[in-house]
């Protein structure tokens, strides 16, 4: 089972109480229609463990096969940078083919976020050091595909299901008392 | 539900039109890395099994005037002692036929070979194997066919030469039997089984390598989406320092600088991204005042929103790599060091 390189840094995204037991940090792709199906199961699992989970967003824009995740997920961090990454994270995969530059410039204003802004930080590509910086930790974590899931920063491999899942974590909680 | 990222210092206001990200040529339909097969590989495919199926009929139509291949094997031995009947059809030309139908059966199996197989693990050498063999061992086959004597001289003969090789993957060992599997059959006339060993071998290797089943383990729920171009290696656990591995699907390389970087031909560019700029100039200095012979900080770049790049230009020492003063940046770094790479 393979070992997280990076653990939670303070600019991960985060939900879930930074003292939660078990942390999940997902690699995952906008444009990746496995990762919307995985995002679903990981809230489903956030409200099911309460404040004793906590999932962490990273990127891992698989640019060859999906064209536009690298700009959705520098989208994801101009959200971030006004304060609203989950509403767009979660925007993203609820509108999987819509990521083109207008889609996004949509998204944002149907966020209320400053459009202009919003805008500027994508054409001026921003955010494609902070993208890449997770690209890169989770190359080295031993990432090849997405979603790639870690409990606690261990990999987790062989999982089906939101029930395996879920088992995977509790039994990080138990190895935590 | 907390996000550490807070709203940022005002920026330059700039205005953004979508115009500024140019005509946008890509589709919008998400796209999955499933592995096929194209469809010049399909069309070939086809016209192997095609061309196999109809040489098969024709030699079971021929067949049907012979009474049996005993005569053949009788002619290509030139035993005066058979009472066997000779065949009607030339023997040379049974013996093509058969030799035809062996090479349409190995020339799928060396396609799904070559089409499934990572460049890493890729032989060369075993291409050739598999599509040679079962024309050999059908021609083997068919001078031994019933004769115990023939039988115990080939025996002496393949004991007596030495074959031993080491297969750079075992899953190559499949290939080779499935080639003696196939020019096996076609050698006692069994055609129709020769046939259906190569189709089912073909589709059971091709549906395993669509699956990946051999990497599932990776999967978390089992659903990946793979880079089209995946180096099987890579996760890997290898002994050493982990080597700057390229990937497909990476996002593209970041510009050096909006200023050219003055550097001599020995020293390169380390570039580390860091949540805190202090810190992360702590951490690197601290690894370069070990490793490197001379460096100096290029530049540090600010995104504004607490992500910092930092770049250096470093001379390693020469018992240290890049790979390893990499590894000690990121082995003292965690949790303020995100990432360090060379460019």
């Amino acid at each position: 089972m393979g070992e997280l390189a990076v653990p939670r840094t303070p600019l991960d995204h985060r939900r879930g109480p930074d003292e939660a037991p078990v942390v999940l940090v997902a690699y995952a792709d906008f444009q990746c229609p496995h990762c919307a199906h995985a995002d679903g199961m990981l809230r489903a699992l956030l409200d099911r463990f309460g404040g004793r989970l906590q999932v962490i967003h990273r990127h891992f824009p698989l640019t060859d096969v999906h064209p536009h995740a690298q700009l959705a997920a520098e989208a994801a961090e101009a959200a971030a940078a006004q304060g609203k990454f989950w509403p767009m994270h979660d925007r993203l995969y609820a509108a999987q083919d819509r990521l083109g530059e207008r889609d996004l410039l949509r998204h944002a204003a149907e966020l209320d976020l400053d459009v202009d802004l919003f805008g500027a930080h994508l054409v001026q590509r921003v955010f494609a050091a902070r993208v890449r910086a997770d690209w890169l930790n989770g190359q080295r974590s031993g990432v090849r595909g997405t979603p790639t899931l870690f409990v606690n920063d261990r990999r987790v491999e062989g999982v089906r299901g939101r029930d395996a899942l879920a088992e995977v974590i509790r039994a990080a909680m138990s190895a935590r008392g | 539900m907390t996000s550490p990222t807070s709203p940022p210092p005002a920026p330059p206001a700039v205005q953004a039109t979508v115009g500024d990200w140019g005509p946008g040529p890509m589709s919008s339909a998400p796209v999955l890395a499933v592995r096929s097969i194209g469809p010049t590989m399909r069309r070939r495919l086809v016209l192997q099994y095609l061309g196999a199926a109809v040489l098969i009929a024709s030699i079971a139509a021929l067949e049907d005037l012979v009474p049996s291949m005993t005569g053949l094997a009788a002619w290509l031995l030139q035993d005066p002692s058979s009472t066997a009947t000779a065949p009607l059809l030339a023997p040379w030309l049974h013996v093509l036929l058969l030799a035809g139908v062996a090479l349409l059966l190995s020339l799928p199996l060396a396609m799904v070979y070559v089409r499934t197989r990572a460049r890493l693990k890729y032989d060369e050498t075993l291409v050739e194997t598999v599509i040679v063999l079962p024309v050999i061992v059908s021609g083997i086959l068919l001078v031994v066919k019933d004769s115990l004597a023939l039988a115990f001289s080939l025996a002496g003969i393949v004991a007596a030469v030495r074959f031993r090789n080491n297969l750079k993957d075992s899953r190559d060992a499949v290939y080779i039997l499935a080639a003696v599997g196939v020019g096996f059959a076609v050698g006692v006339g069994s055609l129709q089984v020769a046939m259906m060993l190569s189709l089912v071998f073909t589709a059971v290797e091709l549906s395993l390598w669509r699956r990946d089943v051999g990497s599932d383990h990776e999967r978390t729920l089992g659903m990946l989406c793979l880079p089209t171009a995946t180096p099987l290696d890579i996760g890997r656990k290898q002994k050493g320092p982990q080597p700057v591995v390229k990937m497909a699907g990476a996002p593209p390389p970041l510009p050096l600088s909006p200023t050219a970087i003055e550097r001599e031909a020995d020293e390169v560019v380390l570039r580390v991204y860091a949540a805190d700029v202090d810190e992360g100039k702590h951490t690197v200095e601290q690894v370069l005042d070990e490793m490197a012979k001379r460096y100096r900080l290029h530049e540090a770049r600010s995104t504004g929103h607490g992500h910092v790049t930092l770049d250096y230009v470093v001379k390693p020492r020469k018992r240290h790599s890049m790979a390893t003063i990499i590894d000690a940046v990121y082995e003292r770094g965690a949790p303020l060091v995100l990432a360090a790479e060379v460019i």
